[in-house]
């Protein structure tokens, strides 16, 4: 499903907005650093929202492929999952493209066809919703696991001698789960 | 209005439930009490603790209770250690009253960095203890308080130092930038001493300290503990090299007396680092000795207060004293170098009764510890490689990919730069720079150090984390690195998390694990395993194939 139409043709304003209402989840002393820095290795918040909700947009305008979307929604979560935010404060900014799309396209969006587009549109922010909950669900769990994998590497000279030593908690990286995709999220 | 919690049915009102509300509060940010979200503090010091080293206000208590059983007397216990502290250091006087809230420190915390909290800007965490001096100490603040950027101190004043002290990991990246060269970890550790005096400590700091003071090391390793777990580690160290280390324990008359932090002894992967000492030693045929009873390189007492840095200090020059060694050579350690660097010599030195450090390999004269007479290991084997005193087969870490992360203290307190580096380069083959502006002098802190490296902050240290982790994804991505060395303990801890989190795929190593690997060593076996004893056969197979 393409959603190339009429979002392609507006991207830069949507993206702009997007971001701008994402930077307001954010403390306002913080939003001008967060905006402007434009190091990366600097500014790895602002950066990271920046590209990534430019690079959903890019997907959402062109192929819309579960696991693009998915790649470029785990980047901007990873962020998101450690900052202060509730679960739906962090996933909120998905719904708010709703409202952004239907500001920047206004009068456009006044055909019967263009409402159709829309219909669709507003059935793949929710998609994008449900993609969003596994994956912060799956960041916030992974945050846990390692917390324990750390607790037990801190000891493990004495699992080692006591016998309770296990290769596969220390021996590799906790293992990363399967990126959240379209089989595994209601409403394909 | 009180917020509605979980457990509320206010709390899932659809029009309110994914609302963030930043906007600044009528009062501005002093009047913002502290919100304890779970995840970004760690827990008190328990009594028995505080008990044992006869710290005042001992009692069990915790972060999320309204009252924190402070002495009656609480304020003015701080107001007079406010001015007990002015008036012993200059440089928290001339902190407190030369900042010019320029800013340029605001943006380089690495905790303001990864979540935006401005109570995290530098320049703003210290003005939470500097809006207090102003109101008590300084004329214009006690005749206009408020107006003059003075605030009472009060309860709240309290728990906010205690929740952003304690989101001050001391790394001083802040004062690289800083046209007036404060010194933020100074403020921080003046805020941390001032709380001590109520009886506020930090679990994960405290309980260290005691058990320091009680067996020679953080962990609370005693004597026969640590023969045993060095004796493990030679079983080890035999079945990957062949080679039969021995462990020169209390030795009296030995050369050198060798102090590493004892996280080394008891956590993956410093661990493998401590058995690389060990066989760097045994090769060299080096006249060294452990200790049990100096048996700590690190320092809580840093995050503690001055009294306590120099009591857990004096452990080191005691030993090395009854010992009769004639100079210290320390591990890789982090905060180690920041106390031995810039506070053993006023604490407990000169050091009169040791030898000038002298390489007994090469008969380099390490002048830069002429008074401490502490020599960092980086810098001895440095010197043994630029002598050619190691033989070495870098090939044989052909499989990692390493880039080098600069501990915060050795790079900021002590300008150790170049020795690490120039034995990554003689030991592996494929080494990697981050981008500079997260390597040396503004490196980026791991987000674990000066007592947060505990677990239950997690949330909070993988936020802190995040600036140095995107960088060694970065590298990740671009140069397939698939290592990031480290010279710290608590960074072989932290950043095995962090980087799990945020460059997944990438380990941890010590500098000396990578030295040991690389070393050939006489009477050694085919070398089929490394320290890690993982056979290096398929590690080289999967690293082809990545």
């Amino acid at each position: 499903m393409s959603l190339a139409t009429p979002i392609a043709e507006c991207q830069a304003e949507v993206h702009g907005r997007w971001l701008d209402r994402v930077m307001a989840s954010y403390p306002e002393q913080a939003r001008p650093f967060f905006r402007r820095q434009k190091n990366r290795f600097a500014n790895p918040v602002g950066q990271t929202l920046d590209r990534g909700l430019r690079l959903l947009l890019q997907e959402l305008a062109g192929e819309s492929r579960p696991e693009e979307l998915c790649r470029h929604l785990e980047e901007i979560l990873r962020v998101r999952s450690v900052q202060s935010f509730t679960p739906a404060q962090a996933v909120r900014f998905l719904f708010e493209l709703k409202d952004i799309v239907r500001e920047v396209l206004g009068e456009r969006l006044a055909d019967r066809r263009e409402q159709e587009w829309l219909g669709r549109f507003d059935r793949q922010v929710d998609q994008l919703a449900l993609f969003a909950f596994d994956i912060y669900s799956r960041l916030r769990e992974r945050m846990y696991q390692l917390r324990i994998a750390e607790v037990k590497r801190s000891v493990s000279t004495i699992m080692k001698r006591t016998g309770y030593f296990s290769e596969e908690l220390f021996a590799k990286p906790v293992p990363e789960q399967k990126t959240a995709g379209p089989s595994g999220a209601p409403g394909e | 209005m009180a917020k509605a919690t979980f457990d509320q049915m206010e709390y899932y009102d659809p029009q309110q439930i994914a609302a963030v509300s930043h906007r600044p509060p009528a009062g501005g940010w002093m009047d913002t009490p502290v919100e304890f979200r779970p995840g970004t503090w760690i827990y008190p010091g328990k009594a028995k603790h505080l008990e044992y080293l006869g710290l005042p206000n001992p009692r069990d208590w915790a972060v999320t209770d309204e009252d924190w059983k402070l002495p009656d007397n609480w304020k003015e216990i701080v107001l007079k250690g406010i001015r007990e502290r002015l008036d012993k250091y200059r440089s928290f006087k001339v902190f407190m009253d030369v900042c010019v809230r320029c800013g340029a420190c605001a943006d380089k915390c690495h905790f303001f960095i990864g979540g935006g909290d401005p109570k995290n800007m530098p320049v703003l965490r210290a003005e939470l203890l500097r809006s207090v001096y102003r109101n008590d100490f300084t004329t214009a603040g006690k005749i206009l308080g408020r107006l003059a950027g003075g605030r009472k101190l009060t309860i709240d004043v309290i728990k906010e130092w205690f929740y952003y002290f304690f989101q001050c990991t001391e790394c001083r990246r802040c004062s690289v930038f800083c046209p007036y060269g404060i010194d933020t970890a100074e403020i921080t550790m003046m805020a941390r001493e001032l709380l001590g005096l109520l009886g506020i400590y930090v679990n994960w700091v405290i309980e260290p300290v005691a058990n320091c003071f009680r067996t020679g090391n953080h962990l609370g390793i005693q004597p026969h503990g640590l023969k045993d777990t060095l004796e493990f580690f030679a079983e080890d160290i035999e079945e990957a090299t062949g080679v039969k280390v021995d462990i020169p324990l209390n030795k009296k008359g030995a050369d050198i007396l060798f102090v590493t932090p004892s996280g080394d002894f008891l956590a993956d992967p410093g661990t493998f680092t401590c058995m690389g000492y060990m066989l760097l030693f045994h090769e060299l045929g080096l006249n060294y000795t452990w200790s049990t009873y100096a048996s700590e390189g690190g320092n809580f007492g840093l995050f503690t207060s001055a009294e306590t840095i120099k009591r857990l200090n004096a452990k080191l020059y005691a030993e090395a004293k009854r010992l009769g060694v004639k100079w210290i050579l320390g591990g890789e350690c982090g905060h180690m170098w920041r106390v031995v660097h810039q506070y053993m010599d006023t604490v407990n030195g000169p050091a009169d009764f040791l030898e000038v450090p002298r390489s007994p390999i090469t008969g380099t004269v390490f002048e830069n510890a002429r008074s401490t007479k502490v020599v960092h290991i980086a810098e001895f084997t440095a010197d043994l490689i630029k002598h050619g005193k190691l033989k070495l087969d870098p090939s044989r870490n052909d499989h990692i990919r390493v880039t080098f992360h600069d501990s915060c203290n050795p790079a900021r307190a002590m300008g150790l730069f170049e020795e690490p580096r120039y034995i990554l380069r003689h030991v592996c083959n494929n080494f990697y720079e981050m981008p500079e502006n997260t390597i040396r002098e503004q490196t980026f802190c791991c987000g674990g150090g000066a007592g947060l490296g505990t677990d239950e902050n997690m949330e909070m240290r993988l936020r802190g984390g995040m600036p140095r982790g995107m960088a060694v994804r970065h590298v990740q991505e671009k140069y397939d690195v698939n290592q990031l060395c480290a010279i710290c303990a608590i960074d072989r801890a932290t950043l095995v998390t962090v980087c799990d989190f945020w460059a997944p795929g990438v380990k941890v190593t010590g500098l000396h694990e990578l030295v040991a690997n690389a070393m050939v060593f006489e009477g050694e076996n085919e070398r089929k395993l490394n320290l890690r004893l993982e056979p290096v056969d398929e590690l080289r197979e999967e690293a082809g194939n990545a």
